[in-house]
C-alpha cells in the first residue's frame, strides 16, 4: 500500500521523518517495501500489507497504527451528521437474490450532482497514490476508498433501465454466457459463479470488482446511485481470478471486510459529495440482514508470558490494547482468584483478531519484537527418530559421491506422453510440464544433456528424488535414487558401481535375486525390488530397501571387517561358452548362493566366437580366513559348480 | 697402508656420504655405505689388516661414522615413502582427480540438519502429492481464504489432491501423529504454479522446523533463529525480528538479515529494502494444534521455515534459480 506522507498528515501529526516512519511501520508488521519515492515532489512510503489486514489498505488504517505507536489520537475526517434514515431497514429498490454472498449492500440516491474537476488537494492526493483524477464524483469514490479501505461505486441513474419508472438494483448471479463490458472497455463472458449488480435487464457492475461501461459517470451525470457493500470474500476472489480482473476494489473485497464499516464510508462520501458536487441526498437503502456483532475475547494476561516468554504488567497491557482501539471491558475475577482476565472488544475494522493469540501478537508488535529475549530451549528433546528411509537416502548420496558421481536435482514436471502412465496435472503452467515423471532418468537425462554442453563429455550423475505413479486410481509416490552415465563402460564402471552400492550397504550378494527383463535386470531382496540396472545407469528403490534395512544397518559400515588371520585368497578362472549372454547374470547368482567361499565373481574376458557362441571367462575369488580351503577342495567345488550350471543352463566349459 | 692414509680415507667416506645423500635414495645409500660390500665394511676390512696397536684409533673413527650413517639414513627412510629416487613424473602438470559432489541444496540441507540434530531435532519427510486438508486447511488456509493468494497451486484433482505448496504439510501430518514433546526438521520439494523466471522455477525447496512442548515461547524461536542463521550465514550476520502474518502461526515472526551487499543501505539484491527476508515463523496457531489433537492451552510450539534455494544461491553466487535444476551446476 502506497502511503503518501502528506495525505497521511491529514489524520495524524507525524513525529518522525518518512524514513523513520517506514522503520516504525516495518516493526509493526507492515514492512517498508522499497525506497521512499517522490511523486509530484511528495514523499510516498510503500508498505507491505498481508492478507489479514484489509484495514491497512487505507490511509486512515495506517494513521491508526502509527497513532498507537506514538500514543496520540487519530484526527478523523469530516462526515455528514446523522441522517434521517434507518440503517439496515428493508429496502424498496433493492432486490438481493444472492443473499448467501451479499453481507451488506447500501445505496444512496443523490440528485443535482454537478460534475466538474476536483479540487487540487484531492487531485494531488490521488495522483500521489497513483490513481489518476477523473472528475469530482469518481474521485470522491476513489478518495474515500483509500481513506477507509472500503470500495465505493457510483452508477449514473439516467443510464439504468427502469421498471415502472424506478431504478431497481438487483444482486444476482450472472446468467451463463451473459455479456458484460467494463468501463475500461474489456468485454467479458460471465458465468453463474459471478455475482453481478444488475438493473432490470442487464448487469451494470461485477459486484465488488468493476463497473460497467453501460452505467458509468460522465460529464452529463446529474443523478446517481452511490453504493458501498460487503460481499462474501470468496465469491469476489473466484470471479476476480477467473476473469483475471484485479482492481483496487477486488483487492479489498476479497479479504475480510466488516459490514459494520459501510456506514462510515457512506457518511464520509456523502459529506464530500455535498461539499464538492453539491449533491442532494434523496434516499438511502440498506440491505443488511445479518448484523455482525462485535467480537469479544476473554483475554488472560498470562497468555503473554506463556507464548512469548515476557511478562507484562496488566496495566501496561490494558494501555497497549486501548492504543490499538481495543476496548477493555472488565477485569474478571474467577473464583475469587484474580487471574487477570479481561474481556476485550475488537474494533470493527480489525477482522483479523479472533482469539487470544491474536491479541498477544498485537501487544508484542506494538512493544516491538526486539524486546523479546532470546531463550535457549531448555526442556529435554524427544527421542531421536529420523526414519530409515531418510538415513538410507543420505547414505546412498554418500556412496554415490564416493564413487565419483555428481548429484543433480531436476524438476519432476515433464511432458505428458499418451503411451505411458504419467499423472497429468489439471492446471499445468504449460504443455511441456503438464505431468509428473515416472522415472527420475526422464528429467535427469535432460540435465545430463545440458551438463555435457559445459564440456563434461564423460558424465556420471545421480539424483535422489521421487517418482509418481497411479495404482488402482490412487496416486502414489516413491523415493528413488537413479544414476545416468554418459560415455562410461558397463563392465568397467556402471555395473561395478552398482555392485559397490550393494557392498557398501552390507547387502550380501548371496541374498539378491536377479531377474532378467527385456533390456534391464531387476535385483530383488526379500522379494522386493531393490535395484534395476539398464543400459545407461541404475536405479535404487530407496523405499523398498529402507523397509528391509534397519536404521542400525544403515548407520553401520558393513564392509569393514577386522582381520586377525591372513586370509587365503585363491583366484580361479572358469570359461563358459553359451549362446544367451543374459544367463551369466543368473549363473553368478547361483554361484554366490551355493558356494560360500566365493567372495567375488568378475568378468575377466569376453570373446565372441561366431561358431560356438559367447565365450566368457569369469574369475572366481575364493576367500577363506580359516585356511581350510585346499587345492582339492577348490577343484571339487569347481566340478560341482560346473555340473550344477550344466543342469540348469545350456552351457559348455572350456578348460 | 699408513694410519694417516686410513684416517684420510675415513673422512673421504664421510664426505662422499654427505655428497650423495641428497641425490641417492635410501636403498642405494644403504648398499653403497652400510651393505656387505659397502664403504664402511671396506674400512673395517682395511683396519683388520693393521697391527693391534694401530687399530684402536681408526676403529673408533669408523665406528663413529657407521653410527652416524646408520642414524642419518634412517631419517631418510622415514621422510620418503618411495625408497628409491624421486619419481620424475611428479614434476609434470596433471588434472585433479575427479570426485563426486553433492548438489548445493543437499549441501545446505545437510549443514542445517547437522545444526538441528545438535539441538535435538530429528529429520522427517512427507508426501509431495498432498491433500488440500494437510497442505491448506489444517494450516489455517481453508478454501477461498484470502491467504490462498500467496500460493498458486498445481492440482492433480481439484480441489482435493494437489502438489504440496509448502513443507508445512509435513508439520500438519506429524502434529497429528506425534504427542509432545515434538521436535523435528524437514526439507522438501514444494511446487508453485507460477511463471518461471530468474527467481521462480515452479519448484522450490523448503526447510521447516517444529518444536512443541510445554512452555515453548517466541523467545525460544528467536533464539533458534539467531543461532541457526548465524550458523549457516556466519557469526557476523545482523538479524532484525519483526511481526509478520502467516496463516499457520499466531503470533507470526519474520527474521530479516541485513543485506551484506549494501550493508543495509538498499540495493538491487535486497530490492532496496536494506534487509533480506530470509525466513518466517511463529507460534503454531492454536487452531492447528487443536485440529491435530494437541491441547493448545497446555502445549505451545513454534514452527519456522525458509527457502533452501535462496540460501544455496547466496552461498554459491547463483543468480538464476533455474540453473539449480537444469544440469547447469558444474563442479569445478
Amino acid at each position: 500500500m502506497k502511503i503518501p506522507i502528506n495525505w497521511l498528515k491529514n489524520y495524524i501529526k507525524l513525529e518522525h521523518t518518512p524514513e523513520e516512519f517506514g522503520g516504525i511501520m516495518t516493526q509493526l508488521e507492515f514492512m517498508q517495501d522499497g525506497p521512499i519515492t517522490s511523486i509530484n515532489s511528495q514523499d510516498v512510503v510503500d508498505l507491505e500489507v498481508r492478507q489479514n489486514r484489509p484495514d491497512m489498505l487505507s490511509i486512515i488504517g495506517t494513521a491508526r497504527e502509527y497513532a498507537a505507536y506514538i500514543n496520540k489520537p487519530v484526527i478523523y475526517p469530516k462526515q455528514i451528521g446523522e441522517i434521517e434514515t434507518a440503517w439496515g431497514k428493508p429496502e424498496i429498490n433493492l432486490n438481493v437474490i444472492s443473499k448467501d454472498v451479499v453481507k451488506r449492500f447500501c445505496t444512496v440516491e443523490i440528485t443535482d450532482i454537478k460534475i466538474k474537476k476536483s479540487p487540487d488537494w484531492m487531485i494531488e492526493s490521488l495522483e500521489s497514490y497513483g490513481i489518476p483524477a477523473i472528475n469530482n464524483l469518481v474521485d470522491i469514490t476513489n478518495y474515500v476508498m483509500l481513506e477507509y479501505g472500503m470500495p465505493l461505486h457510483a452508477f449514473d441513474y439516467r443510464k439504468l433501465e427502469k421498471k415502472k419508472g424506478q431504478a431497481v438494483l438487483t444482486l444476482r448471479q450472472a446468467n451463463s454466457k451473459e455479456q458484460f463490458t467494463t468501463w475500461q472497455g474489456t468485454k467479458l463472458e460471465l458465468t453463474p459463479k459471478d455475482l453481478v449488480v444488475a438493473d432490470s435487464s442487464k448487469p451494470v457492475a461485477i459486484a465488488g470488482i468493476i463497473g460497467g461501461a453501460n452505467s458509468d459517470i460522465n460529464g452529463k451525470t446529474s443523478r446517481i446511485i452511490l453504493e458501498v457493500a460487503v460481499y462474501n470474500h470468496a465469491s469476489i476472489r473466484r470471479t476476480s481470478k477467473w476473469h483475471l480482473l484485479r482492481t483496487e476494489a477486488s483487492t479489498r473485497h476479497e479479504k475480510f471486510l466488516n459490514p459494520e464499516m459501510v456506514e462510515t464510508a457512506v457518511k464520509r462520501a456523502l459529506f464530500l459529495i455535498q461539499d464538492l458536487c453539491s449533491g442532494k441526498i434523496t434516499k438511502i437503502e440498506d440491505f443488511y440482514e445479518n448484523k455482525q456483532d462485535p467480537i469479544m475475547i476473554d483475554f488472560d494476561v498470562n497468555e503473554i508470558p506463556r507464548l512469548s516468554g515476557i511478562q507484562l504488567e496488566p496495566e501496561l497491557v490494558v494501555n497497549l490494547f486501548k492504543r490499538l482501539n481495543f476496548e477493555v471491558l472488565e477485569q474478571k475475577e474467577a473464583l475469587g482468584v484474580n487471574k487477570n482476565i479481561f474481556t476485550v472488544r475488537v474494533p470493527a475494522f480489525r477482522t483479523d483478531v479472533k482469539i487470544e493469540a491474536d491479541l498477544v501478537e498485537d501487544v508484542l508488535r506494538l512493544r516491538g519484537y526486539q524486546n523479546i529475549p532470546l531463550d535457549p530451549l531448555s526442556s529435554a528433546p524427544p527421542d531421536y527418530s529420523t526414519s530409515a528411509s531418510i538415513q538410507l537416502e543420505e547414505k546412498l548420496r554418500d556412496i554415490l559421491v564416493k564413487l565419483g558421481l555428481n548429484e543433480h536435482i531436476t524438476n519432476p514436471l515433464v511432458k505428458y506422453t499418451k503411451d505411458n502412465l504419467h499423472i497429468k496435472l489439471e492446471n499445468p503452467m504449460n504443455e511441456d510440464m503438464d505431468s509428473l515423471r515416472i522415472a527420475i532418468k526422464e528429467t535427469l537425462k535432460q540435465a545430463v544433456e545440458q551438463n555435457i554442453k559445459y564440456g563434461n563429455d564423460k558424465t556420471a550423475v545421480f539424483e535422489a528424488g521421487k517418482i509418481y505413479t497411479t495404482s488402482k486410481g490412487r496416486y502414489e509416490e516413491e523415493k528413488r535414487v537413479e544414476t545416468v552415465y554418459r560415455n562410461w563402460d558397463m563392465l568397467s564402471r556402471i555395473k561395478p558401481d552398482l555392485e559397490s552400492v550393494f557392498k557398501q550397504l552390507g547387502i550380501k550378494r548371496k541374498g539378491i535375486t536377479a531377474s532378467i527383463k527385456k533390456n534391464w535386470i531387476e535385483y530383488s531382496l526379500n522379494k522386493k525390488i531393490i535395484a534395476v540396472l539398464h543400459k545407461n545407469g541404475f536405479e535404487i528403490h530407496t523405499d523398498n530397501l529402507a523397509e528391509i534395512l534397519s536404521v542400525q544397518n544403515i548407520l553401520e559400515l558393513p564392509y569393514i571387517s577386522p582381520r586377525t588371520n591372513i586370509p587365503q585368497i585363491i583366484k580361479e578362472d572358469i570359461t563358459i561358452v553359451l549362446n544367451v549372454k543374459e544367463q551369466v547374470e543368473s549363473i553368478s547368482s547361483i554361484i554366490y548362493e551355493n558356494f560360500p567361499y566365493v567372495k567375488d565373481i568378475f568378468t575377466s574376458s569376453v570373446f565372441n566366437d561366431q561358431v560356438s557362441g559367447e565365450s566368457i571367462t569369469l574369475t572366481l575369488v575364493f576367500e577363506d580366513d580359516k585356511k581350510v580351503l585346499t587345492r582339492n577342495k577348490i577343484n571339487e567345488t569347481k566340478k560341482e559348480l560346473k555340473s550344477k550350471l550344466k543342469s540348469k543352463f545350456s552351457v559348455r566349459f572350456k578348460d | 697402508m699408513s694410519t694417516t692414509d686410513l684416517q684420510k680415507e675415513i673422512s673421504l667416506v664421510k664426505q662422499s656420504y654427505e655428497d650423495n645423500k641428497s641425490t641417492l635414495g635410501y636403498n642405494e645409500l644403504f648398499i653403497k655405505y652400510l651393505g656387505k660390500k659397502g664403504q664402511v665394511n671396506k674400512l673395517f676390512n682395511k683396519i683388520s689388516l693393521l697391527g693391534k696397536d694401530e687399530k684402536l684409533s681408526p676403529l673408533k673413527s669408523v665406528n663413529e661414522i657407521k653410527d652416524f650413517i646408520e642414524t642419518d639414513i634412517k631419517s631418510i627412510k622415514t621422510s620418503s615413502i618411495d625408497e628409491s629416487k624421486d619419481d620424475q613424473n611428479m614434476y609434470l602438470p596433471v588434472k585433479a582427480s575427479e570426485t563426486g559432489n553433492l548438489h548445493p541444496i543437499t549441501a545446505v540441507t545437510r549443514n542445517l540438519n547437522q545444526f538441528f540434530h545438535y539441538y535435538g531435532f530429528s529429520v522427517y519427510d512427507g508426501p509431495e502429492i498432498e491433500t488440500d486438508y494437510y497442505n491448506f486447511e489444517m494450516m489455517g488456509v481453508p478454501a477461498d481464504h484470502p491467504a490462498r493468494e500467496l500460493q498458486d497451486t498445481f492440482y492433480l484433482r481439484e480441489p482435493d489432491i494437489l502438489l504440496r505448496t509448502q513443507a508445512s504439510s509435513i508439520e500438519a501430518r506429524e502434529l497429528e501423529k506425534q504427542n509432545p514433546p515434538i521436535r523435528f526438521v524437514s526439507a522438501g520439494k514444494v511446487f508453485r504454479n507460477e511463471t518461471t523466471n530468474k527467481s521462480n522455477a515452479s519448484i522450490f525447496h523448503h526447510y521447516q522446523g517444529v518444536c512443541v512442548d510445554k512452555d515453548i515461547t517466541m523467545a525460544n524461536l528467536k533464539w533458534i533463529f539467531d543461532k541457526s542463521l548465524k550458523y549457516i550465514l556466519g557469526p557476523d550476520t545482523v538479524i532484525r525480528f519483526r511481526a509478520k502474518y502467516y496463516p499457520e502461526v499466531e503470533p507470526g515472526m519474520s527474521p530479516d538479515i541485513k543485506c551484506t551487499f549494501c550493508n543495509g543501505k538498499g540495493c538491487e539484491i535486497c530490492k532496496f529494502r536494506g534487509w533480506i527476508e530470509i525466513a518466517g515463523g511463529g507460534m503454531i496457531h492454536p487452531n492447528t494444534l487443536e485440529k491435530a489433537g494437541i491441547d493448545s492451552k497446555i502445549y505451545s510450539g513454534f514452527a519456522f521455515g525458509w527457502g533452501l534455494d535462496r540460501i544455496a544461491m547466496t552461498k554459491y553466487d547463483i543468480r538464476d534459480i533455474r540453473l539449480l535444476f537444469n544440469g547447469s551446476i558444474v563442479y569445478v
